[in-house]
């Protein structure tokens, strides 16, 4: 039984490996297939949970469930960062043009606490 | 004939402008790999255009404009800095983890078990001069083996402070350069994109050695900070230096303890506090405090040294409580291990088996009442499972408690090494997203930046679901694999 949960981790940490190589290069698409990946990874760990407590005593099994912590935590680590650098990239640009467009419209994006000029 | 000789004219004009178009295009491919070069672009102006009033239009070359944007480069050094940490981390836990072998099969451990086995087999044969000699061979092993340990840890703080030392000049160095681009800068070479290049490079080789902060000023000079210390300012440059220094306040609770690394600003500040990152923040955390936990400082006595004390003075304690002859009178018996009594952090590297010792002045016989003939032995035995807290060190066995030790280093370089990996990622995550985000049109990038924002939202709840999930998985699953 052991043998099922290692080969669902394994599988899983595939599923990291492949989102923490995309969020090298985040873009909305590749954010998209990480959201994807990250959604397959969920279900396929909730599918593999009753057999934990068999997988218990087993070396590997552990071994397995480390490494996908630790990518786990190495694509939040690059997800947070990427974050930061739009969320950043965003304040600056609104600092920059006052969220206003090109042709002087209002961009859907609204800011609280910043009055807008319309007409 | 004028309006065919303005036409030429216009022509020539705009040969002309997409000749710098051409140039800036090339210069842009020739530095494609030149480190910290940021593409630039030739804008193009258009001319007044009016037949009726003579204006023949055209075009004009305009500004170059440079893709670069700071916000992208300081993002970079952000992620710079801490791989540096990482990095150092690793190198300096790797030398301390060769000195800490938890295998058994060689070092402290080893020698520890040794010296257990021949207290055990004494007790079977308290009269046995070899049995005797044996205790005395062992226990100058495990003397010698605290010795070659503290003697490693000490190479590994020389390298450190050796380390520090470098690190210093290196910092020193590049910010010598980049007061020399700021010189340069200042005399008239303030859009040289050679140059700039040559700036952002150099801010990005020393972002790795510490929290480097870097402004422009109106003049184009750069103005660097190390933490909150000014390293340059337009022309003006502030060196740092590093020395080894006994801290004095609050006062040393330990005299002749090993100095500390202190690293100072150009008026002789102490900034040492103000250093927490970078290459140089980890080397000054691991010789400042990593260090000084196994070896000692001014107020810690160190692992090593408290556990080669401890064991020194309760192997002597029950030695010299023992007889070594029935008497009468009673002979007792004699203490095995001797150390400097003077400097508690000198302890493992002093440990040694008084050489005037023999065979037959160590006590077998515990006096009593009743007397046991092999009672010190096996009292000293039971030092390899204790039954009472005299047996113990900080609530341990004396290989339990260097086990610790050495697990604690594996368990740092685990953690370094998993840093180290994640802050490479972090870094070439970094500069994807300078490339991406260099001379990006705002008026586009707002619809996207709309789209990341759901986009890390939806993957952030995914990941916190994850989180919870995996953590389930590693307790349920490792919880009794060991």
């Amino acid at each position: 039984m052991a043998s099922g949960v290692i080969e669902s981790l394994r599988r899983v940490h595939r599923e990291l490996e492949q989102v923490c190589e995309m969020l090298l290069r985040p873009s909305p698409e590749a954010l998209n297939d990480c959201e994807q990946r990250l959604a397959r990874a969920t279900v396929e760990m909730e599918a593999s949970r009753p057999a934990w407590s068999e997988a218990a005593r087993d070396r590997q099994a552990g071994e397995q469930a480390r490494l996908v912590r630790h990518s786990l935590h190495h694509a939040q680590r690059l997800l947070e960062n990427a974050a930061r650098f739009h969320a950043g990239w965003r304040r600056r640009r609104a600092a920059m043009n006052g969220e206003y467009r090109a042709d002087g419209s209002i961009p859907d994006l609204r800011c609280p606490a910043r009055i807008f000029v319309e007409g | 004939m004028s309006n065919l000789l303005a036409n030429l004219g216009v022509a020539a004009g705009a040969l002309d402008a997409f000749t710098q178009v051409l140039q800036v295009t090339q210069n842009n491919v020739a530095n494609a790999s030149t480190p910290g070069y940021a593409r630039q672009t030739q804008t193009l102006n258009a001319l007044p255009f009016n037949a009726t009033f003579g204006d023949a239009g055209g075009v004009k070359a305009g500004v170059i404009e440079s893709a670069r944007d700071e916000y992208a480069e300081t993002a970079v050094r952000q992620q710079n800095v801490l791989l540096g940490a990482a990095s150092q981390n690793v190198s300096s836990l790797t030398s301390l983890q060769t000195i800490f072998d938890i295998s058994g099969n060689t070092g402290i451990p080893y020698a520890l078990n040794n010296l257990l086995q021949s207290f055990s087999a004494w007790g079977q044969s308290p009269t046995d001069p070899n049995a005797r000699q044996l205790v005395i061979d062992r226990a100058t092993d495990l003397a010698g083996a605290f010795n070659e340990a503290a003697s490693g840890l000490g190479t590994v703080a020389q390298d450190a402070e050796q380390q520090i030392g470098i690190t210093v000049t290196e910092i020193n160095q590049l910010v010598g350069q980049l007061q020399q681009y700021n010189t340069q800068i200042m005399g008239g070479d303030n859009n040289d994109a050679g140059l700039d290049a040559q700036v952002h490079s150099t801010l990005e080789q020393l972002s790795q050695y510490g929290d480097i902060g870097a402004s422009q000023q109106e003049n184009g000079s750069w103005t660097v900070m190390l933490g909150q210390t000014q390293l340059l300012v337009g022309a003006q440059q502030y060196q740092i230096s590093n020395d080894m220094e006994e801290p004095s306040n609050p006062p040393p609770t330990n005299a002749n303890a090993p100095p500390l690394a202190v690293i100072r600003g150009a008026d002789g500040t102490d900034i040492t506090s103000t250093i927490t990152t970078g290459q140089l923040g980890a080397l000054l955390n691991f010789r400042n405090a990593v260090l000084p936990s196994y070896i000692g400082d001014a107020y810690q006595q160190g692992g090593l040294n408290i556990m080669a004390q401890q064991l020194a003075d309760r192997v002597n304690g029950l030695l010299t409580a023992g007889n070594v002859s029935d008497g009468p009178p009673a002979q007792t018996g004699t203490a095995l291990f001797s150390y400097d009594q003077t400097n508690a952090t000198n302890v493992a590297q002093s440990l040694t088996v008084n050489s005037a010792t023999t065979a037959d002045q160590l006590a077998a016989i515990d006096p009593g009442p009743p007397e046991v003939s092999n009672g010190v032995p096996l009292a000293l035995s039971a030092l390899a499972n204790p039954q009472s807290a005299a047996d113990e060190i900080d609530g341990v066995s004396y290989s339990s408690y260097y086990g610790n030790m050495a697990s604690n280093v594996g368990s740092l370089l685990s953690e370094a090494t998993d840093e180290q990996q994640v802050q490479q990622s972090a870094v070439a995550q970094a500069q994807n997203l300078r490339q991406q985000s260099s001379g990006v049109d705002l008026d586009q990038e707002a619809m996207t930046l709309v789209e990341f924002q759901r986009a890390y939202d939806a993957n952030s709840r995914l990941i916190s679901v994850l989180d919870q999930v995996t953590e389930d998985a590693v307790n349920i699953i490792s919880v009794t694999t060991g």
